[in-house]
């Protein structure tokens, strides 16, 4: 198992970043992401890590803790934003018709990037209607990729 | 559970608040600075880690619900006022950002200076625990940019709803204006009424003892929502000033009046008499203390309570209790008039506190609109602790500062300091309660008509912990 596979298993458990277990919502858990060592580590990875991230999201998906699912999209998102709304855009269509207060947020700043929606890189929380909207972006860009 | 949005909350200008409800489940917090409830048999709950509330939902729907940050922006612009440091009271939410200028964390302020800085902090962090912090010792996520805000507002509901958020709210204090951290004297409660023995259905000034007393309160409801299954619970306590949790003893239901009253329906932005309960005292000392507690339940953990009890038998920090420890003395030109009260230890678990005794005399015409005489008769009053010579009250102009907060600035309306005496340094212990003996003499050439209050004040670690107010009129 390669360094950056153990880290990833790490992440599995969100007990392993510390703080993460102190945040009220998705901007204070970027800011635990920020400072821990494994993510820092992740990221670092660059390419390596896409491959690992997007495997274990098409195995285990929704099944993930949402903490896990969050931080596997700022990892993807620090690597390769483009490649992380591929891997991302599935799951959040899936998690909006259950939306929880964490990794729909994560992925909507991922998606809203890569679709050129309003955004600010450092503040991954957005209102209701600013989710929705990603997700009819998303749709009707899904649509539009059918239709070419 | 799965993590659900809910809807039918409202800022004070009607903004939808976005907000979730999550797993309720609790785990058992190890960590020795966590939060307990205090239940009404006395029993201890250990808060724990859990998802069902935040921070945001800590500070302004207690342990109910998760807020989004986007609610709590929302309710700090319109439910709130900022505060300055130096001007920080007790009950204030403290708001932390970090270095992109985005909240992170919010709390309510638990404890402070003497100069208007918070010293202590209550807070919920993320799904893990309730803890009370210095200001900076959190987690370094939440940033280093405080501020601080007063709410003036509760949150409101869909009116055309019932029973999905209250405020209920019995005064502390006459001035008391319903929100948190409400100021000493927070034991002379306006709305706890006596009617005693023989009954006219007309509220007293004191009890009398071994007849029924006819207790109620009036209890406020200040949301826009009607709120039904409300409970009052009263209790009585020997005259003290620091009451533990474990001093207040329920009083006897009786046939056709129980304890607790209720229940009882409220409508929005209104107020409703509970049914009385009879109280019937038998112990000696002179006068006793009354408290009441508005309550829907008793338990921390149910979100769908509209009006969760957040700080059991914490009476200045909960607008759902309030506590009566006045005692009215009549006497006239140059009588005298003695009475003793204990000072305890207002812990359910330390072992032992130490703090000071306050006591301020002030002076209140009896027709506030003609102001005040030039001259002021003071009352002689001195004050003994365990049986020691009795030393009198200074004058005010030699006292600049009492210990703690209780200064005569926060007393009723119309009141006038005009001396005062501090006990410092003194240890409280369990079950051995100081024993503080007051001697009042009335001038000769005292107004008759006019009005003396002798505010009795505990302070423990820079907060007033209780008290007890004597009110002289001169008859």
């Amino acid at each position: 198992m390669s360094e950056f596979q153990k880290d990833i298993e790490r992440i599995k458990n969100p007990e392993n970043i510390r703080a993460a277990l102190y945040a009220s919502g998705p901007t204070t858990l970027m800011r635990a992401f920020e400072r821990d060592p494994t993510v820092i580590r992740l990221v670092r990875g660059g390419s390596k890590v896409i491959p690992l991230i997007s495997a274990e999201i098409s195995k285990n998906g929704l099944k993930l803790d949402a903490i896990t699912l969050c931080c596997f999209a700022y990892v993807l998102q620090k690597t390769d934003a483009v490649a992380a709304a591929t891997v991302l855009r599935p799951l959040f269509v899936q998690a909006m018709r259950n939306p929880d207060p964490f990794f729909v947020y994560f992925a909507a700043h991922v998606l809203r990037q890569d679709l050129k929606l309003p955004f600010k890189p450092d503040d991954p929380q957005y209102t209701l209607g600013e989710l929705h909207e990603t997700l009819a972006w998303v749709e009707r860009t899904k649509k539009t990729e059918q239709r070419g | 559970m799965p993590d659900t949005l809910i809807t039918g909350f409202f800022s004070a200008a009607g903004t939808p608040l976005e907000i979730w409800q999550r797993d309720p489940g609790v785990v058992p917090d190890p960590d020795p600075k966590t939060c307990e409830y205090i239940h009404f048999d006395l029993s201890v709950e250990n808060l724990g880690h859990t998802k069902r509330y935040n921070c945001w939902g800590f500070t302004f729907l207690p342990r109910r619900y998760w807020l989004s940050r986007t609610a709590v922006d929302t309710l700090l612009q319109d439910n709130c006022d900022p505060v300055p440091d130096g001007s920080v009271q007790v009950g204030d939410i403290i708001r932390y950002r970090d270095y992109t200028n985005t909240t992170q964390h919010t709390g309510r302020v638990w404890q402070t200076d003497g100069s208007g800085h918070a010293t202590w902090i209550r807070s919920k962090w993320g799904p893990s625990g309730e803890y009370i912090h210095a200001p900076l010792d959190v987690p370094s996520i939440y940033g280093t940019n405080l501020a601080y805000f007063r709410q003036k507002a509760p949150l409101r509901g869909d009116a055309a709803e019932t029973n999905k958020i209250a405020e209920l709210w019995i005064k502390d204090s006459p001035t008391d204006n319903g929100e948190q951290g409400v100021r000493a004297p927070w034991w002379t409660s306006p709305d706890i009424l006596v009617d005693a023995f023989p009954f006219d259905g007309a509220p007293d000034v004191n009890p009398v003892f071994d007849h029924p007393n006819r207790v109620w309160a009036v209890v406020h409801n200040r949301t826009n929502q009607r709120v039904d299954n409300v409970y009052v619970r009263f209790y009585w306590a020997d005259p003290a000033a620091g009451l533990a949790p474990s001093s207040w003893n329920p009083i006897p239901s009786s046939p056709g009046h129980p304890n607790p009253v209720g229940p009882i329906s409220i409508n929005g932005y209104s107020n409703a008499e509970t049914d009385y309960v009879e109280w019937t005292p038998t112990a000696s000392p002179a006068h006793q203390c009354l408290l009441a507690i508005a309550h829907i339940n008793d338990n921390p953990q149910d979100s769908n309570n509209p009006d969760p009890i957040v700080y059991p038998f914490e009476i200045p920090w909960d607008s759902n209790i309030a506590q009566r420890n006045v005692h009215v003395m009549p006497l006239e030109n140059g009588s005298n008039g003695e009475l003793s009260i204990n000072i305890g230890n207002p812990s359910l678990k330390a072992k032992e506190v130490t703090g000071s005794i306050n006591a301020v005399l002030t002076f209140s015409p009896s027709l506030p609109l003609i102001g005040f005489p030039r001259d002021i008769r003071p009352l002689m009053v001195s004050i003994s602790l365990n049986k020691t010579p009795g030393a009198p009250l200074k004058s005010w102009d030699k006292i600049q500062k009492i210990e703690g907060r209780f200064i005569p600035d926060n007393l009723y309306h119309g009141e006038r300091a005009i001396a005062g005496l501090t006990l410092r340094k003194l240890t409280f212990l369990p079950k051995k309660p100081h024993r503080l003996g007051v001697k009042i003499t009335v001038p000769r050439d005292a107004l008759k008509g006019s009005v003396y209050y002798l505010h009795i004040a505990q302070t423990v670690f820079g907060m007033v912990t209780g008290g007890y107010t004597v009110v002289v009129v001169v008859v």
